[in-house]
């Protein structure tokens, strides 16, 4: 394919996704692996071509990134599941009468955390290429190849720093045997009804709850009640937003967290490193404001290296991104002749294709999320809020994991997936990290070996 | 505030309705379904029996998306929305 037809292809796709993810990543409650990861799997199940979808999945985790800190912003409500450490930030900059400096310091941070992790991780994702065929190769006292290692220990470095140490160090055998077992009943190594199951398990959980007698507590009486603050005309211009402070702190921690976010979790390091300069400031509301803007920074680093590294690097899913939301470009596909969209990817397309297209759709998502949010973040606040019922969005992504479920594995597909999806959805409710099971799932042959 | 006549719950910081949920639901499973099983008629009638496969998991989404839009249009989001 021509690269102009590439760009004007990755084009149009990026701004169908900046326009949908915008709106979704507005929507509370939305999680970042149920809303990404069934429709990337849906294209590329399709067999759309592998670099498209890439510069698609960037433009929507751009888009979503920066879009789930607005309602955090403006109505202390968080947009999505990585939005939830910035509350807190977003409650004391209202207290301040900050709230609409505190949105324009966050879209802006997101913008400098992409910027920075798609300048540092994509040129060191193929310098580091080479490591990719030494971790394919058996080797070590457990004959593993290599990567089997890595994820191992990534799965027990999460275990190990998640709020429910041993429950989830407990969660990894068990969930393993499901995984092996639930595929020697279908009779093949499924893959994507697991999956999926994995990553819905928290919303069926609770819609299921609602089918039972004990779903008392979670009745309401009134409607949800969402106050937003007041917003001026902002201005476009990124500099008028940031602070000396902010935009290097920014950029170093959004470089750092890029790397280790393949193998370490982005909602942990989200916390982490937003945390730690909380702390370092005594001034509450510098503390809070700047806190914010880092952990923006941090989330677009994140997803964005810990995607690309694995993926063009490493050839394999090490870490919970890899594992999840991107994990459908390392599934082995039928659409690609039994191969993954990964290795399609690398031999469709040249090194210097692959990085203008990642970089063009990144960058060109950045540009239209920041300006798309710095004028309209208010209207599209009222807009979402106002038109677009939870109900239909759940129910969307619900009917999607159910029939790509059947054409996994037919009706033993469906079932088997309310199976995993609870069973996840009861480790995730206490404390056990949604990483550690899709790394689990991703290690569970190598795991289960280890038992007989 | 408003009301409602249905059961109202609260999920993910979001309050929903029982029945509108299931409406959503339906609405977008049987879409996304039709499509789904209609796929190899399509298929045929474009003379690429080749592409089944793929156009039946993209016409299923695309079926849960019109799904999307339909519920959007037909159920009120329960929220309330003030301005200070």
């Amino acid at each position: 394919m021509e690269l102009a037809s590439l760009l004007i292809q990755a084009t149009l796709l990026t701004m169908f996704s900046v326009f949908l993810y915008v709106i979704i990543g507005m929507i509370p409650g939305t999680d970042e692996t149920a809303t990404i990861a069934p429709i990337t799997l849906a294209f590329l199940t399709a067999g759309f071509d592998p670099l498209l979808i890439l510069a698609w999945f960037m433009g929507t985790i751009v888009a979503f990134k920066a879009a789930d800190a607005v309602p955090t912003a403006l109505a202390a409500i968080p947009g999505g599941v990585m939005a939830v450490p910035q509350v807190p930030d977003a409650l004391v900059a209202r207290k301040y009468g900050y709230s609409e400096i505190l949105l324009r310091k966050g879209i802006t941070a997101s913008v400098i955390g992409t910027v920075v992790a798609i300048a540092i991780t994509l040129p060191l994702s193929f310098y580091l290429a080479p490591l990719g065929e030494l971790l394919k190769n058996s080797a070590g006292p457990l004959n593993w190849p290599g990567w089997v290692y890595l994820i191992v220990a990534g799965t027990l470095l999460l275990a190990i720093m998640s709020k429910a140490k041993i429950l989830a160090l407990l969660s990894i055998f068990p969930f393993a045997m499901l995984v092996q077992g639930l595929r020697g009943l279908y009779g093949h190594s499924a893959f994507i009804s697991i999956f999926l199951a994995i990553t819905i398990g928290p919303i069926l959980y609770e819609l299921l709850t609602l089918i039972s007698p004990n779903n008392h507590h979670l009745r309401r009486s009134d409607y949800a009640r969402i106050k937003l603050v007041k917003t001026r005309k902002i201005s476009l211009n990124p500099l008028h937003h940031l602070t000396k402070a902010e935009v290097t702190l920014s950029s170093i921690l959004a470089g750092i967290s890029g790397i280790l976010a393949t193998f370490m979790s982005p909602v942990g390091l989200t916390v982490l490193f937003g945390d730690l300069i909380k702390e370092s400031q005594k001034d509450e509301l510098k503390g809070s404001l700047m806190a914010y803007a880092v952990r923006d920074a941090i989330k677009n680093a994140t997803y964005i290296g810990g995607t690309l590294i694995p993926l063009i690097a490493l050839g394999v899913p090490t870490g919970p991104m890899s594992a999840g939301p991107a994990h459908p470009f390392f599934a082995e596909l039928a659409s690609f002749g039994g191969l993954t969209p990964r290795d399609v990817l690398l031999q469709r397309y040249s090194t210097s294709t692959i990085m203008l297209v990642t970089i063009y759709a990144t960058l060109f998502a950045a540009l239209l999320a920041y300006t798309i949010l710095i004028k309209y973040s208010k209207q599209l606040t009222l807009f979402v809020f106002r038109k677009v019922p939870a109900e239909a969005l759940y129910a969307t992504f619900l009917a999607i994991v159910l029939v790509l479920a059947y054409n996994d594995a037919g009706v033993a597909g469906i079932f088997g997936s309310i199976l995993v999806g609870l069973i996840s959805a009861t480790f995730v409710r206490n404390g056990v990290s949604i990483g550690i099971l899709f790394m689990v799932l991703v290690a569970a042959p190598y795991l289960v070996g280890l038992l007989f | 505030m408003e009301k409602s006549e249905q059961n109202l719950y609260e999920i993910f910081g979001e309050v929903i309705a029982e029945q509108d949920f299931l409406k959503a639901f339906l609405i977008t499973s049987a879409l996304a379904f039709l499509l789904y099983f209609s796929a190899p008629q399509i298929v045929r009638m474009m003379g690429r029996e080749d592409l089944l496969n793929a156009l039946r998991v993209t016409l299923s989404a695309l079926g849960a998306f019109l799904g999307f839009i339909v519920s959007t249009v037909i159920i009120e989001p329960k929220r309330v929305v003030e301005e200070e």
